[in-house]
Formats: C-alpha cells, sequence, structure tokens
C-alpha cells in the first residue's frame, strides 16, 4: 500500500465486487498489517534505540533476535569512485557505502528507522535514496536529496515486510542507477524467516560503457547504449567475478543458503538460476508469503528482488547466473558458491557412462565482426600481461582462473599435453573453437569451445600466455603465426 | 607554516581587472519550463571570461574581513567555507589561478558587487556557458566520469564561440537565481513537483539525452544559499549601459 | 490547473533549527551568527514604514514568505499562521510578531499590502513588507526558501511557516499547507 493511498480501497473495490459475483454476499474486510501499524500510535520516543551496523556485500546482516520493535539509526555515505569493473577495465561507479551493490540493511516490521545519507564532499552530483521499503513521498528521495558535502536524515515507520530495492532517485535517475546506486532492504517479518545456516547478498545490475565488454582502462557511460537497454557488462555485485574465483560464496554440504537477490537493472530482468541446484523455497518479489517450492529460475524485476533458499545436498561448484545466457558467458553475470564436503552417489554420480558422440557441425559463433583497437605488446611481458586479461575475460569461466578445467566438461590447460603438443593446432582452437572428443592428460573430453571472435593480436596474446601458465613452458605465439593459421 | 608553500598575497586591490567578453543578444530557450514558460532574452551582458581564481578571491576578502575563513558567519557559509585554504589570507603555492572553490552564493554575491557586477542568471549563464552544445555536454559527461575534484589554472582551454572559458568540465558556477531550479529530491516528479514536471515533460520528450543539463539543474536543486563545495565556483557578469549594443 | 502552481514545495532543505536558547538578548551584543537578522535590508510595511531586518530583533516571531496577488497557496498559508497564531497561550500571543514577506518586489506596494491585510481580516500587528528584488532573493535564500517568478507575473514558491527566537535564529518551521502541527507547535511553545 506505498504511495498510493487509493490502492487498498480499489482492490476492496475489488474484492467486494468478487464475492458478490460469486453470490456469497457479504463483502470481506478489507485488511492489512501495514495499516495495523501505522495506527498502533506507538511511542516512538519510547522505543529502545540501536544503530545499524554496515556489513558489505556479498554477506547478509544477521538476522533480527528482538522481538519487539525499535528505533533504528543507519547511516550510509555515497561516494563517486573508480573500481574495477573487470580485469583491466575501470569504471567511476557512484556507491552507496563504497560498494557495488549498497550495503543490504535489515530492520523488523514495525521498527522506526531514522535514515541519514551522506554525500562524500568530493562528489560532483546531489544524491538521494529512494526505499522501497518506504510508504511516504518518493520512499524518502525528497526528504534524502543531499548537496556533496552534506548529509540528511528523514524517518519512517517500517510498515510493510519484505526484501525491497534501494536505489538514488535523482535526476537523472536511470544512470545514476546505471552507475552502481542500488542495494536491497529487507524488513523481516515479525516472526522472522525461517533459521538458514548461511545466508548471503547478491545483486545483479547491468553497465554501459564506451567501450565494448573487455576494453581496458577507464571506461566512461554510454548514454546512448543506456538508452537502447545494450549493456557491455551485466553483473552481480558490481563487477566481473565478485563472486566467483577466490571471491566465491562459500558453504558445506548438508548447509541451508538462504540467497536476498536483488536486481538494481536499470534495464534487464534477470531470469536468476543456480546450475546445479533447485531452489527449495521462493518467496516471489521479495514478498513474504512462501509461494513457490522447488523452483529452477526465478524472475527478478528490475527494481525487485526474491528471497530464495535450498539446502547444498552434494559438494561442487554452484554457479549462479542470469540464465538469459548470453549475459551470463559473455557480459559476466556469473558466481559462484563453493560447496565442500563428501559426495553423495545417492543423489549425484557424476559422469558414469563416456561413450563418442558427435553431433552436426557446430557453427562458429562471431562475436563482432570489428577488431579491437587495444595497444599491441611489443615484448613477451606485454604479452603475458595482456594474454592474462584475455584469458580471464574469455576463457576462464569454463577453464577456470587456475587452468584446472572442470573434470568432465571442460578439460584442463594446467600441464596440458594436447595444448602444447601442436601449436598451429592451437591457435585453430582459440579462432575456429572445436568439438568433439579430445583426449588430454589420457583423459576424454566431448563438449564444444565456440570459436571466439579475438583479434589476431590477442588471440597471440592469449596462447603466449597459457603456454607459459599453469605449470605449461612454451615459446610465445606471435600475431604473424596467428594469421598464418586460417 | 612553510613560507615556500604558501603564497601570500598583500597587493590590494587587485591591479588587473578580469577579462570580460561580450554576450551578445540571445535566446534562452528553458530545458523545464514551468506552464507557460516560454523562450527568454537574454543579454547583452559582459561575462567574466574565467572564473574567479582563488588569487582574486583573497583581494576580496582582504578588503571585506567579514567574508574571511576565520570570521565568515554561518548564516552566509556553511563550515566548509575556503575549506581548501590555509589561512584567513593563504592557499597552496600553485593554486593561484586556480578557480575558487567551497564558496557560498551569500559570498560569491558580495564578491561580484565589490566589482560593480553581480552573479549571472541560470538564463545567462547557460547561454553564455554554450550548455546545450553536444561539445560541452559530452565534456561535462566526461567529467562526471572522474571522480573528485582536480582543478587547474582558469584560461587553460580553448574559447567557447562567446570567448568564455573554464565553463564546462572543471567546476560548477553558482547562479544568482539558482533557487529557481525546483527540482524536487525525487526527480522523477510527484505531487510537490507537477509544476515542473507537466512542462518539463513535453520537453522531455523532444530532448530526453540532455543528461548533463540534468545533471546541472539536478545540482542547482539540491544547493542552498549557505552550501559550499570542492568542485562549486563562479564568475560574474554586468550589465552593459544602455543595452549596449 | 492553476493550483499545480501553487502545490506544496516540500523542498528539502538542511535544518537550521538550533535548540532555541536566546542566549543573548541585549540590542546592542552581536546578533548571534545564525541570525537572519544580520541580512539588514530595508523593507516597507502596509503602513508605508520604513523597516529594517535588525528592528525585528527582541520578539520572538512567525515569518512567512509569499505575494498578496496569490489567490491559492497564500491565502491558506496566511489561514493557517491566524490559526496558529489563535492557539497560543493569549498573555503569550500578544509578545510574538508575525512578519509577511512578499516576493513581488515589482508590484507589492504598502497599498497592496493593507489591502490584503483588510481582505484576509489579518490582525493588525502583523506586518506585511515589501522590498526590493535583492532583498528578496537574500532573505529567501537565508530561509532556504525556494521561489520562482513565472512569466505572467505569479510566483512558484516554498509554503513555509517559520518560528524566529527573538535573536532571530530560526527554531522551528512547518512545511506545507494546512501540514499537522504538533511539533512545530511544541518547538514554538518552546521558545515563546
Amino acid at each position: 500500500m506505498k504511495k498510493n493511498l487509493h490502492f487498498p480501497v480499489i482492490i476492496a473495490g475489488i474484492a467486494v465486487a468478487l464475492v458478490s459475483c460469486f453470490g456469497k454476499g457479504g463483502a470481506e474486510k478489507w485488511e492489512s498489517t501495514s495499516a495495523k501499524i501505522a495506527g498502533d500510535n506507538v511511542d516512538i520516543d519510547k522505543m529502545p534505540k540501536e544503530s545499524f551496523s554496515l556489513i558489505a556485500p556479498p554477506l547478509a546482516p544477521p538476522p533480527i533476535t528482538r522481538k519487539t520493535p525499535a528505533r533504528v539509526a543507519i547511516e550510509v555515505e555515497v561516494r563517486e569512485t573508480v573500481k574495477r569493473l573487470s580485469d583491466g577495465v575501470d569504471y567511476t561507479f557512484w556507491t552507496f557505502g563504497d560498494t557495488v551493490p549498497g550495503p543490504m540493511f535489515r530492520v523488523r516490521e514495525g521498527d522506526y528507522v531514522d535514515f541519514t545519507l551522506a554525500n562524500h564532499p568530493s562528489s560532483k552530483l546531489p544524491h538521494n535514496i529512494d526505499l522501497h521499503a518506504v510508504t511516504g513521498q518518493g520512499g524518502g528521495a525528497e526528504g534524502s536529496f543531499t548537496a556533496p558535502g552534506h548529509k540528511s536524515t528523514f524517518s519512517f515507520r517500517a510498515l510493510n515486510p519484505g526484501l525491497y530495492v534501494y536505489h538514488c532517485a535523482t535526476a537523472p535517475v536511470g544512470m545514476h542507477v546505471a552507475n552502481g546506486m542500488y542495494g536491497l532492504i529487507l524488513v523481516e517479518p515479525k516472526e522472522g524467516l525461517p533459521k538458514v545456516d548461511r545466508e548471503y547478498y547478491v545483486m545483479q545490475g547491468e553497465f554501459y560503457t564506451k567501450g565494448k565488454f573487455g576494453d581496458r582502462g577507464l571506461q566512461s557511460f554510454d548514454m546512448e547504449k543506456a538508452i537502447r537497454e545494450q549493456p557491455e557488462y551485466v553483473v552481480f555485485n558490481g563487477s566481473v567475478g565478485a563472486i566467483a574465483g577466490d571471491h566465491s560464496l562459500k558453504a558445506n554440504v548438508g548447509e541451508t543458503i538462504r540467497i536476498f537477490a536483488g536486481n538494481g537493472g536499470p534495464g534487464l530482468i534477470s531470469s536468476f538460476h543456480v546450475i546445479g541446484e533447485i531452489f527449495d523455497h521462493v518467496y516471489q518479489e521479495g514478498g513474504t508469503v512462501l509461494n513457490q517450492k522447488n523452483v529452477q529460475t526465478t524472475m527478478i524485476p528490475a527494481g525487485g528482488a526474491a528471497i530464495v533458499d535450498f539446502k547444498a545436498d552434494v559438494p561442487g561448484n554452484l554457479i549462479l547466473v542470469d540464465h538469459s545466457l548470453f549475459r551470463a558467458f559473455n557480459k559476466g553475470a556469473i558466481g559462484m558458491i563453493k560447496v565442500d564436503g563428501k559426495p553423495n552417489p545417492r543423489v549425484y554420480t557424476g559422469k558414469t557412462v563416456d561413450a563418442i558422440y558427435l553431433p552436426e557441425g557446430q557453427a562458429l559463433q562471431p562475436l563482432s565482426m570489428e577488431q579491437k583497437a587495444a595497444p599491441a605488446p611489443t615484448n613477451f611481458t606485454e604479452r603475458m600481461a595482456a594474454g592474462a586479461i584475455v584469458y580471464k575475460t574469455n576463457c576462464a569461466a569454463c577453464h577456470q582462473e587456475n587452468g584446472q578445467g572442470v573434470p568432465d566438461a571442460f578439460p584442463p590447460l594446467a600441464n596440458s599435453d594436447f595444448l602444447m603438443a601442436d601449436k598451429a593446432r592451437s591457435i585453430r582452437v582459440v579462432k575456429d573453437g572445436l568439438q568433439g572428443a579430445i583426449t588430454v592428460n589420457g583423459k576424454t573430453y566431448n563438449s564444444v569451445m565456440p570459436g571466439l571472435d579475438l583479434s589476431d593480436d590477442d588471440v597471440a596474446s592469449v596462447l603466449t600466455y597459457v603456454r607459459n601458465s599453469f605449470g605449461n613452458k612454451g615459446e610465445a605465439v606471435s600475431v604473424d603465426e596467428v594469421k598464418r593459421v586460417k | 607554516m612553510k613560507a615556500a608553500a604558501v603564497f601570500l598575497l598583500f597587493v590590494f586591490p587587485l591591479a588587473v581587472p578580469a577579462a570580460e567578453v561580450k554576450l551578445p543578444k540571445s535566446v534562452y530557450s528553458p530545458l523545464f519550463r514551468d506552464p507557460g514558460e516560454a523562450d527568454s532574452v537574454v543579454g547583452p551582458l559582459l561575462v567574466d571570461k574565467t572564473p574567479v581564481t582563488n588569487q582574486e578571491f583573497l583581494a576580496f576578502v582582504t578588503a571585506f574581513p567579514q567574508f574571511s575563513k576565520s570570521k565568515i558567519q554561518p548564516l552566509f557559509a556553511d563550515g566548509g567555507y575556503l575549506a581548501h585554504w590555509l589561512g584567513d589570507a593563504a592557499f597552496a603555492k600553485g593554486e593561484a589561478r586556480f578557480p575558487v572553490t567551497h564558496v557560498s552564493w551569500f559570498a560569491a554575491r558580495r564578491y561580484c558587487e565589490s566589482r560593480g557586477k553581480r552573479l549571472p542568471t541560470i538564463a545567462e549563464w547557460e547561454v553564455a556557458s554554450d550548455a546545450r552544445s553536444s561539445r560541452n555536454e559530452a565534456k561535462i559527461m566526461a567529467w562526471y566520469g572522474r571522480p573528485g575534484a582536480r582543478l587547474r589554472d582558469v584560461g587553460a582551454e580553448p574559447a567557447n564561440k562567446f570567448g568564455l572559458t573554464d565553463a564546462h568540465g572543471l567546476i560548477w558556477e553558482w547562479v544568482d537565481n539558482f533557487s529557481e531550479s525546483i527540482m524536487s529530491g525525487d526527480s522523477r516528479g510527484g505531487s510537490s513537483t507537477e509544476s515542473l514536471f507537466c512542462g518539463g515533460a513535453a520537453l522531455k520528450a523532444k530532448d530526453p539525452k540532455m543528461y548533463a543539463t540534468f545533471m546541472r539543474f539536478a545540482f542547482r536543486s539540491s544547493l542552498n544559499a549557505r552550501y559550499t563545495s570542492v568542485n562549486l565556483g563562479f564568475r560574474c557578469v554586468r550589465d552593459m549601459d544602455g543595452g549596449g549594443e | 490547473m492553476k493550483f499545480a502552481f501553487f502545490l506544496i514545495l516540500s523542498l528539502v532543505q538542511t535544518s537550521r533549527a538550533h535548540d532555541g536558547h536566546s542566549h543573548d538578548l541585549k540590542a546592542d551584543s552581536p546578533l548571534p551568527g545564525t541570525s537572519i537578522l544580520q541580512l539588514g535590508s530595508v523593507w516597507k510595511n502596509q503602513r508605508g514604514e520604513s523597516v529594517k531586518l535588525g528592528d525585528l530583533r527582541g520578539k520572538s516571531r512567525f515569518v512567512v514568505v509569499l505575494y498578496t496577488r496569490c489567490d491559492t497557496a497564500c491565502p491558506l498559508i496566511v489561514e493557517d499562521l491566524k490559526e496558529i497564531a489563535t492557539e497560543l497561550d493569549p498573555k503569550k500571543s500578544g509578545q510574538v510578531g508575525v512578519s509577511v514577506f512578499s516576493l513581488d518586489s515589482a508590484r507589492e506596494t504598502p497599498q497592496s499590502l493593507s489591502d490584503f491585510s483588510v481582505k484576509r481580516k489579518l490582525p493588525t500587528h502583523w506586518d506585511l513588507l515589501t522590498s526590493s528584488p535583492a532583498a528578496v532573493s537574500e532573505l529567501a535564500a537565508a530561509l532556504g526558501v525556494r521561489y520562482k517568478r513565472l512569466k505572467d507575473g505569479e510566483f512558484i514558491h516554498s509554503n513555509v511557516i517559520f518560528f524566529l527566537n527573538r535573536n532571530g535564529e530560526i527554531v522551528a518551521r512547518k512545511e506545507g499547507l494546512k501540514t499537522p502541527r504538533a511539533e512545530f507547535m511544541k518547538q514554538v511553545r518552546k521558545n515563546l
């Protein structure tokens, strides 16, 4: 019943109409818990006070243990700051709390919140916050509109429990959100959420950079791409790999894991999916009714959220994706939960049959015919450095950061006999892709590697890199050699 | 205090008057229109070629000590007033020709008055700075892309079509009627801003991509006359006698 | 939709409300640093008398900024203020001044102020004041009142009732038309 006070009346009207249509007679009374809280006349000055401790994503603040409402002070700082968007790629983020997403806030239904927004003196722009959990003008946007070097406080009563997005709402709003100004606030229902072993906070958002995905250097915001809603990056928690590799979320077999999943947008709807798990429970759209069980992919609208949980039944790497898959594999929307523990073959066995099957030819999937204009490396060291970035951007998702690959799926590059045996073949594989069964270090792999539309220069760099990393030792690959392989 | 690191100016008044350029009579077409608001005419006008510098401002506070860092009253400036200065009459070496920032509207206004000038209006500033040219829009967008303040000497860039420099991509500038930017904190409109947005919406449809202009208006809306900011300075203008030409 | 012009501009401003202690009431002592009365501008009231802002020292007062040709929001804010004044202890209300400042330098005259006062049945001790555009913009800036003059001579402006202590410091403010006033009155009573 936020923002539009007529809404409940309309709903009530519809309810009445329906009831009478069905001939049951007697209109049911419209009720809401939020209206009860709004009208409870609690003495705000007598509420116990506490101040909220900010905690950076992907961690969620701890569950609330008190059983009565409190007056909670939350203060968050806005900063305009350069951070990593991807390897070799920087971006000027506008942040709440110096992170993207901003820290997750957690209060209890019925709490009275004194919210302070501090805009860092170095900011060029005014900022504010619209908390979707707020019933009131602009969700707090007016009360928090703050010039650089100032701070504003406004107060609100948390009337409606649920998981809500917050974001900056200063003109141009889309740009403030596209630069990273969003986060989540959980208003815990009075009765709390069911206890789980771990809680994480993951938020999707997209970035519209002038340069293409992977173009190095400090990238700036591209308004045209933003208006067309064609981002170069779609990421979880503010950067490519923010919750993957060394930063993966962690869990143990047998634990229950809850994810507070949000989508800052500003433009795209997320098809949130965890590869290798099924959500046991979903609170769709961040509401308080457990309205789905056993869900594969839940939709999270831009400016919306969902609460999902599941039990990690077997060890392995669970991959978080936006199942609009080009966003996952080409724009960065990949995260990982590493689940440690003993395998349980009664749940999952791993591969038990390995036979050869050759499908129809796999066509090359061109990313783009345009060549990237990155400065060409001139010596081995530069080649290695450039190759490392190309590798992380294009290869590490499958072959892994350490080149170990994924058993039974993606062959290792580390100490790889297949890779090192034939330089020309390795060039061809990177240029054209590879399909069908191959044997690497004595094990057979039968998957598909797409042809990557890398520049000849990037091919030379990445091959020089992989042939001289992960325990491999070989000569550098030159651009000429790459050109010669047709 | 290390003398080497400090620039002290004891001379007053400043010998060289600020260079001015002429803004011919021009039409200003507002981005946000209130109902019935039409294009307006600005100029002819003499506009300072560059923003006011630390050195020029020092001469002013020397003559009007009530505007010095230690003496200014809280009604006229917030606690950040001249925060980058080292004292009442000193700033870091090398910053003499940097635009003065951390100044309030009251101080900027009084400065201009003391020179027989005034602050420009929104309309005058927008026209004189050639704010709507796509080149300047791009310049501002690039400026936002670099966080923090990176100041430099004024005048170190090619002049715009009226002969002005540094209007974009260096600092924000005070305007006399900043408080006319009645954009509420919630820029998506709402009950308190209908007057702004029912007019603004029509124009927005015509030109939804003036992000830099949106930001400038949002910035002005967030200000209060006593506010100061590391990125906010000013320049003055002067009416031409008898309408000029 | 003329009313739209005058919708409450409940703008965000840092509250400059202080705890309201008037440290020093002697007329010759310096004004506190946040006092509006430091502006020193000169105004004309509805009787044609000159009033210096500094003259307003010594009496706590309500302050509003409006223009008398305005026929929507401004009468409402004046009615609001009348009600507020009657809510005060009658013994004390005589000690509280009311200053109504006009935005409309171009058209306002002592006569138009006086006409408004009669038409709206304002108590005679209320001062209605007009001055130059420079004085208006300074006062509005100091109060944090935002306004814009439209082509037809109408104004868009913040609707705020301020309460100043005897030294001219803002100690309470109430934004909007016919908004709840309990908190505001609490502050006012504290500072009478």
